[in-house]
This record gives C-alpha cells, structure tokens and sequence, in this order.
C-alpha cells in the first residue's frame, strides 16, 4: 500500500495527538523551514507547484485560490472551513480530533502565505467533543508560542478563533459560513463578489478546508515535486482520505493515493459487501454526488475521472448500499435531509425541495403518478444552477440520478401502489401530511 | 442626456444600451424601456439576488444570471427574453405560486400585488404543483400591522428595508428553507418605529396595514398627492381616501416622488386620523354668557370685523395682534401678515416659528441671507462628514435623519453625533450606534461644543484656505476672541475632552464634503441665537459655505417653520426676508402691494403676552396657535389671555386657549385645502385638497379673506394659487437657497471684535448654566418619534402606541432611584422658596446618558413642563422653557399628575 500523510500518526502507538507526541513525529518543523526559507510569495508558488486541490468538496487548486486576493489589500482573513456537515463525509472530524496541531500548522503556514493576522476555525455545531480537543489544541499552540505574537521569533503575528457552528448544514458553505461568523444568519451570499475581494467582514478571504490545510505541512517540508508525483498525477495527485460508510464490512476513513478505483476502495479496503450481499448503487462524494452503479467501479478516483462519469469526488463521503435498499426510498430520505436544510433564501431552492420531497414520498408510499417520472427531472432543472448556491445542484443529484439508473423501480412503486422492496410503510395519510410541523418551528 | 462618467454598452434584448458603469443589468433594462421581471429587487434596497426571478441569459454564461446583481460590462450580450430565460421565469412563478394561498379575493394587496401581475405576465395559467399548501400558524404581530405568512414570497424586502433604510431591524427571518417566517425577537408583539415601511415595500399581502385592514379596495381609493403636516422634513404623501364618506382610509407614498423618496415614518404613515378626527370644530363659535356657543359664519365674521375695528378705533391697530400656527401654508401666512400689516394696520404679527426657529433664520441670514439648509438632502447622503448637533435626530426629524443613515451605511461617511446620548440597541433607530467616535456631552453643554469646536479649527489651524485668504479680520477677531475660552472650561463644562473635540474638528474640516444638522437642543436652549451665531463662524471658517456640498443645516420642527417666516409672518421681517427696518425694502412692497405699512417695530409672541399682561395688547388673533397649552404657567400667559378685551381662536379643533377665547373659527386642516408647506432645506411643495373640510370649516387664507371684507379692506383671492402667484410675483428677487455672497461679505467685515467677544466668553459659569430647580437631574422637554406638538394627539393610532408622556433616564439612575419601567416618579423643582412637582411614569433608556432624563413634550397635561426654567432670548426674543434642574424620586402608590393641579399649585 502506498504511504499515509495525513493519517501517520494516527495508529502510532500511544499517540494523543498533544503538542508534545505531533513535536515528536516533526510537527511544526515546516513552520520553523517556512520562516527560515520561504517568503510568502514562493510559499503560494511552492503550493502551486505541488497542484494541491481543495479537499472540501470543489477540488479547486488551493494555490490559485490565494493568489486571487487582490493585491493592495489592509486585512485579510482565513477561514479553516471545519464546519464538516455531508451526509456520509466524517473525514476532517477524525483529522481534527487525532492529530490537531497538523491542522492548526496549516492554518499558520496559509496565514502566513496570504498575509492573514487573524483566522478562524469554523467547527459544526454537532462536533461538541471535538471542539474540546481543538482548543485544547489552539491553547497549547498559543502557550508554546506557534500562534499569538511573533511566532517563532519570526515577526509574523497571527490570532486564532475557534468559532463554533449552530447546527446549519449551509454554513459549511463558504460565504454562509463568514456570514455566520459575522453573528448574522447563516445564508450563503450571492456572487460575485467573491470571498477573495469581498468575504469576511467585506475583506478579502480565503476558506480552506481541513484536509487542505492538513496537507500543507507535508508539502512543506517534502517539496512540491514530491507531492505532485504521488496520488494521480499531473490533475489529482496527493492522497485523499474516503469515508466509507453503509452495507461494507469495515466501515471508516481510508487514506489512499488518489487514482485508485471504488472498486480498491470498497472492496479491498472496506473489506467488501456486509452480509455479502450484492451491491446496488452507491454515492461516491457526499450526499450531493450523483449516484453510482456497479457499472461504475473501475472508475478512478480522481477529480476528472469521476466527473466525467457523471458525478463528483466531492468531499470523499462513499456510502454503499446493497440490493436491500429501496432507491425511491434513499432519495427521498436524502431530500428529507435537504429539505430540512435548505436555508430558504432563494425561491427555486426552497420551494423545490419541499416540492421534490413530496413527490418522492407519495411515489415511496404507492401513490405516484407516471407523469411524476417526467415532474421530478422537470422540478429539478429549474432548482439547478438557478439558486443562489450549489445547495440546489447538491438536492436535485440524487433524484436525477436514480432517476436515471432505477427508473424501472420508480416506475414500478407507480403501477404497483406499493414499495417493490417490501419495506414497511406508516400509513400514507401521515407520510404525505407535511414533515415539519410550522408551529414556531 | 446627461453625459455618463464612464459609459459602458451593452446588448440587453437586441437593443444597444449605453449606461453608467456599475449599473446592473435589471436597471439598463429598465433604462431602455426593457421590463425585467423581478419581486426582491427594489430601488430602496441593496441586491439580494433572492427570487431568482430576473434571471437572464447572457452571452458567454453558461448559467443564466440574475440581473438584479449582475452588473453591466462592455459587450455584454442579454436576453431577457429568449425561451431559456422565459422559461426560467415561468418555474419561478410556478415554485412561488406553489405555496400561495391566492386569497386575492380578500386580501388588501389585490389589485396593488406585484405577484398577481407578475402572474398574469409571466406564468402559464395552470399550476403543476398539486401536493399540499404549507400552511403557516397564523400568530398575533402587532395592532398596527397585519402579518400573514402565507402569502410571503420571502423576499426579505421587509426584513431587509427595517435594516437597511431605518437601521432598525425590528423584523426578521426565523426558521430555515420553507418554514422561513418574519418575525420578531423572540416572537413577541412588534415593538419598533412603526414606520409602515414592512407595509410599504411588501410586493404582496403578507404585511398589510391593521389599521385600515379590509376596509377597501386599492382601485377604489381616491388618491391625492400633497405634503405631510407633522415635521418640517417635508415629506410628500398619497392620500387615499374613500369619496362618499370624506374619509381617509390610509396613507402611501412613492418610492420615487418627493423629497423622503417613499420613506415615511409613523407620523405620516398611521397619523391621519387626526384628520377625520371625531374633535373637529365644525362651526364658528361666540362667547355668550360665559360660554362658547355655535353660531353662522356670516354672522360670526361680522362679530370679528366688528370688534376688531372697535378696539381699533379705541386703542389704535397696535392694541392689536396676530400669531400664526407654523403649520399653515405659506399662502395663509403671507395673507395673515398682510390682513395685520394692511387691513388691521398692525405690526404685530408673529408665528410659532418663534419657538426656535427664528434663533436660527435670524443668525443665518445675517451670514448667508436666508435661513435654510445650505445642503439638501442629497449632499447629507453624499457627505463625507456628517455631524449631528443638539437633536436626536430619529426622534425629531426622522426622515432626515434617514438621510443620515444612509450616508453613514451606503456611503461609509464618517458621523459625529453630538448631545447627551450613549449608544443602545432597541426597537427605536438609534443615530449614535452610527457614530464611530460620538461626543457624548453634558446635557445642556451644545452651545459650548460648538465654540471648543471653533476653538479648535483656530488653534488648531484648520481653517479653510480660502476663508483665511479672504476674510483675514475676521479670522482674526475669532483668534481673539476664542482665548477667553480655556480649554479645561470647556472641558469641565461638555465633559468631553479637548482632544476629542479638536479629533472632530479635524474631520469636519478635513473632509471634501462636510454638513452638520442642528436642532433644538441647540435653538430652543437658553442662549440659542448666540449658539447659531457660533455655529455659523464654525460653518465659515470650516469651509462648509464655500466647500460644494458642504453646508450648515437648521432643523425645524413643524412642518411650515421656514415657509411662514419668510412669508413675513415675523414682526422683524417682511415677506422674503426682509428686515423690517429696510427702507428700501418696503418702498418696494409699497409699491407692490400698493399700500403703506405700518411703520411702527412689531411685537413678537412673548413680547405680544407681556403687552396683553400689562394692558397694551387688547386683542390676539390666534391661527393654529395654543400658547395656554404650551407654555408653562411662569410664562404668565394665562394672565396674558386673560387681560385681553378680544381673544380670537382660528383652530380645526377647541385648544386650552380655544375655550377662554372669545371667538372661534373652525379652520380647515391641511388635507382639506391647497397651498403651499415650505421644508427646512427650502424645498416649497404643493399640497393638495383630498377631502371636503369636516362641519362648516374653512382654509385659513378663506377666512383671512372674509375678515379682511369685513373690517372694509378686501384682500380678494378666488383659490390660494392666486396667493401663490403674488407671492412669486412679489418675491421674484428673493434668495432661492443659495448663499448670498454679498450678505456674508458684508458680515464678515461688519462683526464686531465686541460681539465676537461675547459670543466666546464662557458666561458667568457653572451655576447658571445648571439652571434654577436646585435638583440633580438636567430635565429636557424633548419631541417623540409618534408624535409632532399637540396636533398628533388628535390621531388616534399614535396616541395608541405613544399614549401617555414618560420620563425617559439612564438605568444606572433608574436603579439608583430604584425605578423600573412604568414605575411613578415624582419631579420637583425648588425656586427660592416655592416648591412645584409633578408625578409622571419613568422608562429606562440606555440611550439617555446618566444625570439627563428627558419628558416628551406633547404631554403638557401632565405637568412637567411647570418644572422648567422661563426665559427669553434677549435678541430674537424667542421663548425658553424646555430645560431645567430636578430632584427626582420614586412616587410609590401616586397618580400622574394633571396639568389642573400644576396649575392650582401655580395660583393662577
């Protein structure tokens, strides 16, 4: 097996992930190599020559991303995007709690390349135990000098604030999230302007999220080359960690080179199907991509690859079912989910995924109508790419796309009247009523 | 055309458009005649991009755009109407149409609804949404405005409006995707401005006005365009009213019309009912036998010539008086002085600007030749600077004060509130929380910020260059005269410190445009002319006369101040401004008018009651005037009132001093007749007649006219525009509002190293400027956002949200005191021996700074305006009693004082 980055310390034995065990395995050595050696300027360069890309769901080159702040610029902020939310993606959750200080060094090393003074960490809301152990971890890096005043002996001063969610799955979109940061209610902005010029309090910004960060000390003090030689190179290279979750034997996050197939993944690494059955489709980013068949296996996992299939990397959240599951059912419990977290700012978005659910469930219940196989593709071309964020692409992927693998099952709820999986229904009077009841909630 | 700064062309719909870069898409559009539908967009508001309904196709985009927020680039090629766009247009429609009640039937935006006609364009005429509606709770929001949530779209205009323009944020969304619902904190009963604009700016029927809920249909209304009578901001209205029953059913303004754009506040928008009032007088009056009896108005006019010339022929014209409500027209004004100065032959006429006002049109014209803004409402939302002197400006003048904010929010302009006022987040805008460094100053202290700012430009050597070229001797007296002002005096007295006040003399005159509001805390203050006069060296030497868009701006408070005193509704001036004593002058108006004026100096309102008091004055025609209501018992003007043989009351409804007069003639309010309401920038509008006047009443310039028949000296007018083209006729030479150069030249050169002099000296000291009550407290009779002098207690939605008057202080005093909201507190004031007090409610504000408590003046009855000290400006004779010392405690178990008791305590 390839080597682990992010991941080596987490199975040393006894490993705490304090200050005192991450000093002992080189932590913050690239912070010390990064004031001795490299300016600001050739740290964006360095950066961009290992073609790092955001690990938070876009995959967009980290590198470019900073050097679009304008360049007369008085403030700047970073943003440590740790508001981990997907269905399905539990990856910067493990990285924070097992080994902190390597993102908290990443933080450091991104302030100094963009010149931020100040950054914040924007934790979920749900991530209680968590928020624990990083600011446990924030205060030790403050006492022994990696944060606060003149780190190092360096000159470079940054302040850290870890800011805590309220439980909205749209904050871990970037311009919700400085919004909420700002104490305002989280609803993503519309843009332009984007977060470079105009983000966190009107100044210019930059939100990375925790696996991105993660990965700038290994960069650091291995080199660029290194770094774009491994994973899948030239496009994705750098290992990727893949939560894997459902009908597997072994469950959890897997740190593996990019460009290794589902196929590795699912079956090599999770340990293949629980209860062996056969699989029927899963979802190869988070609960926004597409969904995949067993048709889709081979496919490689990098950037390109999986959305040239037809769907998204995303933010590394593989969740596998097996023949078990009804698929008009998981498209409609996924858009209870967005239904539920839709922030309601913009009309297509809010309207159409209390649309969608409905239909959905009426046709989970035995009470669809043919001409809802032509309504769902409909409603979901006119939420998609029309709403203020990409929360609306992210509600319409997985009705589109079992749509498109399993419209015989859909079709058959239809004429059956009934769930063709045989899973239990309530009674149909009360799965159609509304979900959420309005009474001051 | 104007020519654009930097023009950018585009393509919107195959048509070549040339716009202002920066501008967005949906505005080209608009520009060239293209509708582009939209619902959260809107001309008030900064783009939320929210609806999603403006989206268009634009070349080179692979997703279509939203307009709202897209903005215009060199080349860009739009389609607004190409079969994606049109399409995207229709699922809009169908997603928000998904969960509308379409109850349009009942509901009071049918007819007036932006999504009923965006339906009727835009949508196909079937829906396909067939699932269950959403079905909001329906809570209750507030007596005033009406929320119903399932009609919201969710635009946010409401919630983004109380933000934006007001500064707010009494509403906002709660719950997420499509159980958003506006509300308030915590879901309680709306608590704010009540300002309407919710109501306003909602494009449906979620937030409708309660007051006028169900009572018509919009298409059925008839509407009038005129000119508010509250404040002097001058804001334009439509009266919409229902015709067969004379009746005003509500109040609306255009978003793109007058001088307040739409904006109103809730004056203007829940205070009309003072006009249908149930108190209307609806016929002339005479005293007989002790009392008030109706009688036919020919009759009653004869009755007024009739004593009128009576008393003329007696005691000579100038036994004889007239004050005229600063509410009146500027027609009824120029008819009033003229009805005095020719037909009676009277000098003596005077208004109610006298209350303030004339500190400021007295000092101003000496240095400029008129007495308005010198900066419209456009350059205090331009202005880089702006400085907020002795008014608390959303309870005063709250559209102006709108201005303000937007300056401050939209354009990042730097304000500098001055008075005793501290930040506080309530229902309530609050101009201070804007203020990034606010001179918080001790109560009473104004008039010495103003000469430690003027201290400071001289020391500090800020003046503008061009003043100090020019006008060297007088720069020079300034520096003289400033050294008598030490700065620990002036620090000891504003409790502010000397490097605050020069940080804020540094901005004033380092900005490019700078302009500073004033208002009565400053005008109606004990020592108010001098306080101008300073302010005025302050304006000069900072370049805000020479500097364009720069400018001194006087705040008034009734609605017509400027307009009747340049109408010449002052003994000292003539219409236009003219002094009195200008020969030239008046040979013109003589020929004008072709009569003689009286020579003699006129008396004003204060000197008119001590001549009534010492039986010189022998008849007082009042318009819209209610001295007995307003002044305190010290004043003795109910002695005054008393010693008169002749007490005629012009008024639409029966004031204190109505019942002691001796005639009463029921007047047309300023809904019921047209003329002209002149604001504090200057600004003369229309106003226009939208209902019949109530009973038997008339417009004031109609009875003028009787009168003046009947005392044999006609001054014939067949509508009040024929007033109107006199007066332009008349005063075609007169300022317009720009400064007069010769005016301050001449001032420059004339004002004396002595005047100078005393207008610095820091005056006998501390104990005087504490006042006379001997308490510890600095009492303030001070205005209320809801209401505007008495006339506001007419309209019967105001007085349900502001009811009764309370004292307004500090918590720290209030815990000191032990006093919580709503809790009696007894006022008392100690002179010499006498003792007067009186019992009031106490409300804590966080805004009030501690030692300071303030009483809305609209409350007389309550007493408190018995506690203030009495004086009269030595110069503008203007009257002072809204300030003084008191001791306050809790008054457990007492009742609020009557103004009955204050006045039997009085002995008068």
């Amino acid at each position: 097996m390839a080597e682990v980055v992010l991941f080596r310390n987490r199975d040393l034995p006894g490993y705490t992930g304090s200050l005192a065990d991450y000093e002992r395995q080189e932590g913050y050595a690239a912070l010390r190599l990064m004031f001795k050696q490299y300016p600001p300027a050739e740290l964006i360069e360095l950066v961009k020559r290992a073609n790092l890309r955001g690990r938070g769901g876009a995959g967009f080159p980290t590198g470019m991303k900073w050097s679009f702040l304008p360049k007369e610029r008085t403030v700047t902020y970073l943003c440590c995007n740790a508001d981990e939310s997907e269905p399905g993606t539990f990856k910067d959750r493990e990285l924070m709690t097992v080994d902190p200080h390597q993102m908290i060094e990443g933080i450091v090393i991104a302030s100094y390349a963009i010149g931020a003074h100040a950054a914040y960490i924007y934790m979920r809301g749900e991530f209680a135990s968590e928020a624990v152990i990083v600011a446990r971890a924030v205060q030790e890096a403050y006492k022994a000098g990696y944060l606060g005043k003149n780190i190092l002996g360096s000159g470079f001063d940054l302040e850290l604030t870890l800011h805590r969610g309220a439980g909205a799955y749209i904050c871990g979109e970037e311009t919700a999230l400085l919004e909420s940061i700002e104490g305002k209610r989280g609803l993503p902005r519309s843009k332009p302007p984007f977060p470079a010029t105009h983000g966190l309090y009107g100044k210019p910004t930059v939100i990375n999220n925790v696996e991105t960060l993660a990965s700038l000390p290994h960069i650091l003090r291995r080199g660029a080359e290194w770094y774009a030689s491994i994973g899948s190179p030239p496009k994705s290279p750098g290992t990727r960690i893949f939560s894997v979750s459902g009908h597997v034997k072994r469950p959890g996050n897997y740190e593996v080179p990019m460009g290794i197939t589902f196929r590795q993944l699912i079956f090599d690494l999770a340990g293949g199907m629980k209860s062996d059955r056969p699989l029927k489709a899963f979802i190869p980013g988070g609960a926004s991509a597409s969904f995949f068949t067993p048709d889709h296996l081979d496919v490689k996992m990098d950037f390109d690859e999986v959305a040239k299939a037809g769907s998204m990397l995303g933010s590394g959240g593989v969740t596998v079912m097996d023949d078990s599951v009804c698929m008009v059912w998981a498209a409609a419990n996924l858009l209870r989910f967005f239904h539920h977290e839709s922030c309601g700012k913009c009309t297509p978005c809010r309207e159409g995924s209390n649309w969608l659910l409905r239909v959905l469930r009426r046709i989970e219940h035995g009470q669809g109508r043919l001409t809802d196989l032509d309504l769902l593709p409909q409603v979901c071309g006119n939420i998609a790419g029309r709403t203020v964020c990409a929360f609306g692409d992210a509600e319409t992927a997985p009705v589109v796309s079992t749509l498109r693998h399993f419209r015989a099952e859909y079709e058959a709820h239809i004429t059956r009247k009934e769930c063709v999986m045989g899973h239990a229904r309530p009674p149909v009077d009360a799965a159609t009523a509304h979900p959420i009841s309005f009474a001051g909630h | 055309m104007t020519t654009l700064k930097s023009p950018v062309t585009l393509t919107i719909d195959g048509k070549s458009i040339t716009v202002e870069k920066g501008t967005y898409v949906i505005d080209a559009a608009r520009q060239a005649g293209i509708h582009i539908p939209y619902f959260c967009s809107h001309v008030k508001l900064a783009p939320d991009a929210n609806c999603r309904m403006c989206l268009v196709e634009v070349e080179k985009m692979p997703k279509l755009q939203t307009s709202c927020n897209l903005p215009v680039a060199e080349g860009m090629v739009v389609r607004s109407t190409s079969e994606k766009a049109e399409q995207a247009h229709k699922s809009v429609m169908d997603f928000i149409l998904a969960n509308h009640p379409l109850d349009c039937p009942m509901c009071d935006q049918g007819g007036e609804c932006e999504l009923q006609d965006r339906t009727h364009a835009y949508s196909d005429n079937y829906s396909h949404y067939t699932e269950a509606k959403r079905l909001p709770e329906k809570r209750y929001f507030s007596p005033y405005i009406e929320r119903e949530m399932s009609r919201c779209i969710t635009c946010m205009r409401c919630v983004r409006y109380c933000d934006e323009v007001l500064d707010v944020k009494a509403i906002a969304a709660v719950n997420r995707g499509d159980r958003v619902e506006i509300s308030t904190f915590m879901d309680r009963e709306l608590d704010c401005e009540f300002c309407g604009g919710c109501v306003q700016i909602c494009p449906v029927g979620a937030f409708t006005n309660r007051v006028a809920l169900y009572d018509y249909r919009p298409w059925q209304l008839k509407k009038t365009e005129t000119v508010c009578a509250y404040c002097a901001d001058g804001c334009t209205l439509t009266l919409e009213s229902k015709v067969s029953e004379n009746q005003i059913v509500r109040v609306t303004s255009d978003w793109e019309k007058g001088r307040n754009l739409g904006d109103l506040c809730a004056k203007g928008f829940f205070g009309y009912h003072m006009i249908n009032s149930p108190e209307r007088v609806a016929a002339p009056m005479i005293r007989q036998d002790g009392r008030l009896v109706e009688w036919p108005w020919i009759e009653a006019i004869e009755a007024a010539a009739q004593r009128l010339s009576e008393i003329k022929r007696r005691y000579g014209a100038e036994a004889i008086g007239g004050v005229i409500s600063a509410r009146c027209t500027n027609e009824e004004a120029y008819l009033f002085q003229k009805l005095l100065r020719l037909a009676i032959g009277t000098p003596h006429v005077d208004s109610s600007a006298r209350d303030g006002h004339l500190n400021s049109v007295r000092a101003l014209t000496r240095v400029a030749g008129h007495g308005r803004m010198t900066a419209p409402y456009e350059a205090i939302e331009a202005a880089r600077v702006v400085m907020v002197i002795g008014a608390d400006l959303t309870e005063t003048n709250p559209i102006t004060a709108l201005k303000v904010k937007a300056a401050v929010r939209k354009h990042g302009a730097n304000l500098i509130t001055v008075g005793p006022y501290l930040k506080e987040i309530g229902p309530i805008s609050n101009l201070v929380n804007l203020s990034q460094a606010p001179l918080t100053v001790t109560p009473g202290s104004e008039s010495m910020v103003v000469r430690a700012l003027v201290k400071a430009v001289v020391e500090e050597r800020l003046i503008e260059p061009s003043v100090a070229a020019q006008a060297q001797t007088y720069v020079a007296r300034v520096e003289a005269a400033v050294t008598q002002l030490p700065w620990p005096v002036a620090e000891a007295r504003t409790g502010l410190s000397a490097d605050a006040i020069k940080a804020a003399a540094r901005s004033l005159s380092g900005a490019e445009r700078a302009v500073v509001l004033f208002g009565p805390e400053l005008t109606r203050q004990a020592g108010g002319y001098d306080a101008v006069c300073a302010l005025a060296d302050l304006a000069i030497l900072t370049g805000l006369y020479s500097k364009p868009g720069s400018g001194l701006n006087p705040l008034c408070e009734e609605n017509n101040e400027m307009g009747v005193v340049e109408m010449g509704a002052a003994p000292e001036f003539l219409p236009g401004l003219i002094d009195v004593r200008n020969e030239a002058a008046r040979l013109r108006l003589r020929e004008a008018w072709k009569e003689e004026l009286p020579s003699a100096t006129g008396w004003s309102l204060t000197q008119m009651l001590e001549e009534a008091r010492q039986g010189r004055l022998k008849a007082l025609y009042l318009v819209g005037e209610d001295p007995l209501g307003s002044l305190p018992a010290s004043s003795g003007v109910r002695q005054a009132l008393q010693s008169l043989e002749l007490l005629i009351c012009q008024d639409p409804f029966l004031t204190e001093t109505g019942r002691l007069a001796h005639l009463v003639l029921p007047a047309a309010g300023f809904a019921e007749k047209e003329g002209t309401f002149t604001n504090h920038e200057g600004r003369v509008q229309r106003v226009r007649r939208a209902l019949e006047p109530v009973g038997e009443a008339l417009p004031d310039w109609d009875i003028f006219g009787q009168l003046a028949a009947g005392l044999g000296h006609p001054l014939d007018y067949a509508s009040a525009g024929e007033i109107t083209d006199e007066i332009r006729r008349v005063l075609s030479d007169r300022p317009d509002g720009r400064i007069d150069g010769a005016v301050m030249a001449q001032y420059l050169a004339d004002l004396t190293a002595e005047e100078l002099e005393a207008r610095y000296r820091p005056g006998p000291g501390a104990a005087s400027e504490r006042g006379r009550g001997g308490g510890s407290m600095t009492l303030v009779i001070s205005q209320s956002l809801f209401h505007s002098g008495k006339l506001s207690r007419r309209a019967s939605e105001l007085m349900r949200i502001e009811p009764e008057g309370r004292l307004q202080l500090n918590p720290s005093d209030a815990e000191r005191l032990g006093v919580e909201d709503g809790d009696m507190v007894r006022l008392r004031t100690m002179d010499g021996s006498a003792s007067r007090e009186a019992v009031v409610p106490a409300v804590r504000r966080a805004k009030i700074a501690p030692g300071f408590c303030r009483f809305p003046g609209h409350f007389p009855e309550a007493g408190v305006k018995e506690l203030v000290d009495w004086s009269v400006d030595p110069v503008t004779q203007t009257p002072y009693f809204r300030s003084g010392r008191v001791m306050i405690e809790k008054a457990v178990g007492a009742a609020a004082t009557a103004s009955v008791q204050a006045a039997a305590r009085e002995g008068v």
